[in-house]
């Protein structure tokens, strides 16, 4: 059966999805990581939990990550409301159908990359989603005869969340639509949560924080262009001084550098001028003096060396052109305070 | 690091070769198959051969060349799988699938293995994959030989 076939047997079922899921999870290794290849989900979720706690993340932090992105690849709902996995290969099957329509076998290739890309992705913002629940708590707020389950943070204790509410959520109508979102919005205002929905994050169609999603592009238009978008799109995330310069410029910017690497007339500090930028600034975002021994490896080499570890293709030619260490020092995670 | 980078990118960027014997020969290094794979996106299928149950052989099908080849098939069962665990193919090969002698009773074998194009002596003739995966069995003297072909 191909991929596609099982995704649409899974997103339709309704009786027999757990056979077609086990199926799935038993029998298809379409997962990956930078060094790792043809993977089933469990062995990539076990190689995503290993790697973050090399990388410093909590064990609780992990296990919660494990669980979530678990289940968003394999629970069915007991009842309405209840998370449901059907609804991450529909959105697989909904990228899978924005591309241009081909054969079953480029489709079964491309199944394969979203639903990796996804899984990773999960897996990132469940440990996002997992720090942030960390440093908050439920609260039921009983207001106006009725309740609001609402995340308050730790630092507020049980009788001062109640008179918080009452001060700062204004007047309360639980008959508004939308009034727990109105009221969790003004503690996240106030207190500076980011919240992350899993939910919407499964779409994959917003601005991606890795650079899977700058991969599906990279054989189109090639390594300078796809880094330049990916930047240009994540810009808000970008430090300040280049997230400045908005997203145009920072593509532009990107372009400029690469296209100026290869030629004997680079200069480092008549790009950062022609951009506005001060040499601190242009150092950490794309300086050429650092290690890749070094932690502080500047944001643009960094990016592009995830790009290349991501693909056995991109692994072998780093190999072949004998950047392969360099490229591996610059990903592989070093543990906090290393 | 920079400028290496720089030389892979302009490489990336090359066009791969029109035409199909380039391409083959490009293919038939593994450095050019991967390449050709990364240049046209997705481009490579990693087809897995398994013989009564053990793999026998792997290998890249790329878009529009002459495909991948398993030589030295003897009779038994094969199963020929994608890496993403997709089962394309299965089936039983008999020595008259394999064998030249046998595939073409009456014929001188070298005659046989000469004048008849490869499709013409293919035993085995079938599309999988919904159609997107060509495979042909082609006899020899002593094995087979199995080749599979985007199409």
């Amino acid at each position: 059966m191909s991929l596609r076939f099982i995704c649409e047997l899974m997103v339709a079922s309704r009786d027999n999805h757990h056979t077609v899921l086990s199926y799935f999870h038993n029998s298809r290794p379409i997962f990956s990581t930078y060094d790792d290849h043809e993977l089933l989900f469990v062995q990539l979720i076990h190689r995503l939990a290993k790697d973050a706690a090399y990388d410093g993340w909590s064990q609780r932090d992990i296990d919660t990550a494990v669980s979530l992105t678990t289940d968003k690849f394999t629970r069915f709902p007991d009842k309405p409301g209840d998370l449901d996995c059907r609804k991450t290969f529909q959105a697989a099957l909904d990228v899978l159908a924005s591309k241009p329509s081909t054969d079953a076998l480029s489709q079964e290739l491309a199944l394969a990359s979203i639903l990796n890309a996804l899984a990773h992705k999960q897996f990132s913002l469940s440990l996002r989603e997992a720090r942030r629940s960390g440093e908050r708590t439920r609260y039921v707020w009983q207001i106006s005869g009725g309740e609001l389950r609402l995340l308050l943070p730790r630092s507020l204790s049980g009788v001062q969340r109640g008179e918080w509410l009452h001060r700062n959520a204004g007047s309360v109508d639980l008959s508004r639509t939308g009034e727990r979102e109105r009221v969790q919005g003004i503690v996240d205002a106030a207190f500076g949560a980011e919240p992350v929905s899993l939910d919407e994050a499964v779409g994959v169609s917003s601005a991606g924080d890795a650079p899977w999603r700058a991969l599906d592009r990279v054989g189109e238009v090639g390594l300078a262009t796809c880094l330049a978008d990916e930047k240009a799109d994540t810009v808000e995330r970008l430090r300040p001084s280049i997230r400045r310069l908005g997203a145009d410029t920072v593509r532009a910017l990107v372009h400029a550098i690469f296209e100026g690497i290869g030629t004997t007339q680079y200069r480092e500090g008549d790009i950062a001028a022609m951009f506005g930028l001060d040499a601190a600034s242009f150092s950490r975002f794309a300086g050429s003096r650092w290690s890749a021994d070094s932690n502080r490896v500047p944001d643009l080499w960094c990016n592009l060396a995830k790009l290349l570890s991501a693909k056995p293709h991109f692994i072998e030619l780093c190999q072949d052109a004998g950047v392969w260490e360099s490229v591996q020092k610059v990903v592989t995670p070093r543990p906090i305070g290393s | 690091m920079r400028r290496a980078l720089t030389a892979i990118e302009q490489v990336l960027k090359e066009q791969p070769p029109k035409d199909t014997q380039a391409v083959q020969a490009l293919a038939d290094s593994t450095t050019g198959m991967e390449l050709l794979a990364l240049v046209g996106q997705e481009a490579g299928a990693t087809v897995i051969l398994r013989h009564n149950g053990r793999q026998v052989g792997r290998a890249v099908v790329l878009r529009g060349t002459a495909g991948a080849t398993f030589a030295g098939i003897i009779p038994g069962r094969y199963h020929l799988s994608l890496s993403t665990g997709w089962n394309v193919w299965d089936q039983d090969l008999q020595a008259k699938d394999l064998l030249v002698g046998l595939a073409f009773p009456g014929e001188p074998i070298a005659a046989a293995a000469k004048t008849r194009s490869l499709d013409e002596r293919a035993t085995v003739v079938g599309t999988v994959a919904d159609g997107a995966l060509g495979i042909r069995v082609i006899p020899g003297r002593e094995s087979g030989t199995i080749r599979c072909m985007w199409t």
